[in-house]
């Protein structure tokens, strides 16, 4: 077990990255808060199985990707209005903003965490294929979804 | 190489473009993967770009909370322990004083056959040290004298002695 200090000091450093994950695939602010809670309170609880063939932070990233696409799939009507209480278009321009909001909605929640996984945490193919536990060839089919979804977004 | 390859390593490419430069060369010449990259690129800087959006009053309630919960949980798992061992120990209490009220240990000593006991020598001599005479009249009345044919007789020719001299 690991101790209470320690784990404080790991959710300190790393609550925020794990929240930007979690926001980017439940898409609501309130959920993304609750879904955090919940990946590292599980974490806690099961830290006696981490074997340590990874880092602690990638561990606990699966746990919350898997918390954050169990919560979406339970709860299918979740709305994505919660961007717009934290936007800050200080370092983004407006345009690419209102982009932002508009295409991760557009996602589905498996292209979403791909991309995520993909851009944010710079996973490869198969890294992000046994995250989210399933296979290379679905990872890339879902790749290629979003790609070509955000293509059809900038030409409207 | 084809556009599917290339296009599934724009992150990589757009992160290391030297390391990638030969598909960096296919996304320049190729106009489908071209505008396939740019899309990319936009999506990535916007990716990135959202990192701003938690409030850090936010994140520290949100970190506080966490903290709780898993004070809680600790507390609880705690209590679960303790709940446990004292629900032993009242149990075995319990059984204690349940046994010693049923009498149970009383029970077995009334219940015992006399004839059931094997007396050993010793015992039969402390007995015919009691009285003589009283010895004798069980030995006579009793039953029970095949394993001390040997003592009686010893006892009947001490007695014969005694009173001969």
């Amino acid at each position: 077990m690991i101790k209470k200090k320690d784990f404080n000091q790991f959710v300190k450093e790393y609550h925020d990255r794990i929240y930007y994950t979690t926001i980017k695939i439940v898409g609501n602010v309130d959920d993304a808060l609750d879904c955090v809670q919940d990946t590292f309170v599980k974490a806690y609880k099961k830290y006696n199985q981490f074997k340590g063939d990874s880092t602690l932070y990638t561990w606990v990233n699966r746990i919350a990707i898997n918390t954050a696409l169990n919560f979406v799939n339970r709860n299918k009507t979740n709305n994505w209005n919660e961007f717009l209480e934290y936007d800050k278009p200080t370092k983004i321009e407006n345009e690419n903003t209102s982009f932002n909001k508009k295409w991760l909605s557009e996602l589905s929640p498996t292209e979403r965490s791909v991309i995520v996984l993909r851009i944010y945490d710079n996973m490869k193919i198969r890294e992000v294929a046994q995250v989210l536990n399933t296979s290379e060839s679905t990872v890339k089919v879902a790749y290629h979804r979003a790609v070509k979804k955000m293509k059809k977004i900038v030409k409207k | 190489m084809n556009c599917s390859e290339v296009q599934l390593k724009f992150p990589e490419i757009l992160r290391e473009p030297k390391k990638y430069s030969t598909e960096m060369t296919h996304v320049k010449n190729c106009k489908n993967c071209k505008s396939e990259f740019d899309v990319f690129k936009l999506m990535s800087s916007s990716i990135q770009n959202m990192n701003d959006q938690i409030p850090l009053i936010v994140s520290r309630q949100n970190q506080k909370i966490i903290n709780s919960k898993i004070e809680r949980k600790n507390f609880a798992n705690r209590m679960r322990i303790l709940t446990s061992v004292a629900a032993v120990i009242i149990v075995s209490l319990i059984s204690i004083i349940l046994y010693q009220q049923s009498g149970q240990g009383q029970f077995y000593y009334d219940n015992l056959n006399v004839n059931d006991i094997a007396y050993s020598d010793e015992d039969v001599e402390m007995e015919f040290e009691l009285s003589e005479e009283e010895i004798l009249d069980y030995l006579i009345t009793s039953e029970n004298t095949n394993n001390l044919d040997e003592i009686v007789e010893d006892k009947f020719f001490d007695l014969e002695n005694k009173n001969g001299s």
